[in-house]
């Protein structure tokens, strides 16, 4: 055997094995103590040390939390990336993977909102700054009295529901007969659409748009369009405002009745 | 009948369904007072509206000739 591979052992009885009784082709020692390891670390080769191995990282513990993603921090380091927020997705930055907000996107906010029978519904913690705008889908809409009308408020810290300074123009076009539009003017709310129909009290559903309530005092503005199958009109709701500079974090819609509805909400960043 | 209002906070994705407090529902009154009064302006518009045009003596459809 060439000189400098492992030193032949002879043992006896009682000899001790020693990390001395094993040398490397440079004859120096190569033992690796197993109780220096922490936990999940494997035995990898030492490129500082040519020859030798050294404890190192292994996925199992660098990926320290539900949901860790294991990436490459830089060439031949592993990392691990935390999970996100909900809807947040995989995107770039710096040449290294992140979370954020989906871009150019419609991305739904929580669960789709389902009420029965209630004087009003609020929506709480809805807006942030992580959506310069926000798209609210009226799946279904029901007012419990024919000829009511829906409105809407906005919310803010408390949470509190704002009941004054309101403009808004919500022009109800039937499909025969005349077309008719309603102000409010410095009202307690705005009107979304006024039923005039004494014969029916649904509303097949619609959407609207608000903008300014991405988490700054701003006065916020809101416009979108519903289609009202019982009343057989088609109302655009040309908009309005809440008339106040404010950190607006929700919305609140009511009627004249009791309303019951399907609404779910989208962030468009 | 007591009013209720739901509330679902998007942070914890909860909803709730609680009985409205008495300032909650002074609010919600406000509301109700205006959408009577918007659903009296419509119908008052549609009596005057027909009204003028039986003293026309047209029907719906002329007029909206008449007004191109």
């Amino acid at each position: 055997m060439a000189a400098g591979w492992p030193t032949k052992v002879t043992y006896a009885d009682g000899d001790v094995f020693a990390a001395s009784d094993i040398n490397d082709t440079n004859g120096t020692l190569n033992y690796i103590n197993p109780t220096s390891a922490t936990d999940n670390q494997v035995l990898t080769r030492d490129n500082t040390a040519p020859g030798k191995v050294k404890w190192g990282n292994s996925p199992a513990n660098t990926l320290t939390t539900t949901g860790d993603l294991y990436y490459a921090s830089a060439a031949n380091t592993p990392a691990r990336l935390g999970i996100g927020s909900t809807n947040q997705v995989l995107t770039v930055s710096g040449g290294l993977p992140v979370w954020a907000a989906g871009s150019s996107t419609f991305t739904k906010i929580g669960s789709t909102v389902s009420f029965s029978n209630v004087a009003s519904q609020a929506f709480d913690n809805v807006f942030s700054s992580t959506y310069s705008t926000y798209w609210i889908n009226i799946e279904s809409m029901f007012v419990a009295t024919a000829g009511s009308s829906w409105q809407l408020q906005l919310r803010y810290a408390g949470p509190t529901t704002q009941t004054t300074g309101y403009y808004s123009n919500s022009f109800n076009m039937p499909y025969t007969g005349s077309n008719a539009s309603v102000q409010v003017n410095n009202g307690a709310q705005a009107v979304l659409q006024n039923n005039t129909n004494g014969s029916g009290n649904s509303i097949g559903g619609g959407n609207f748009w608000f903008y300014g309530v991405n988490g700054v005092s701003k006065d916020p503005y809101f416009t979108g369009s519903i289609v009202n199958s019982a009343a057989a009109s088609a109302v655009l709701f040309n908009g309005g405002t809440s008339g106040s500079a404010r950190t607006y974090t929700g919305f609140l819609l009511k009627g004249g009745a009791n309303i019951t509805g399907v609404v779910s909400v989208y962030g468009v960043s | 009948m007591t009013k209720q209002i739901g509330i679902y906070d998007f942070e914890t994705d909860q909803q709730i369904v609680r009985d409205m407090t008495p300032e909650e529902i002074a609010e919600h009154e406000l509301g109700v007072e205006v959408d009577i009064q918007l659903q009296q302006e419509a119908a008052s518009k549609e009596s005057e509206r027909a009204a003028l045009l039986s003293k026309l003596g047209i029907t719906a459809d002329e007029a909206k000739l008449l007004l191109g």
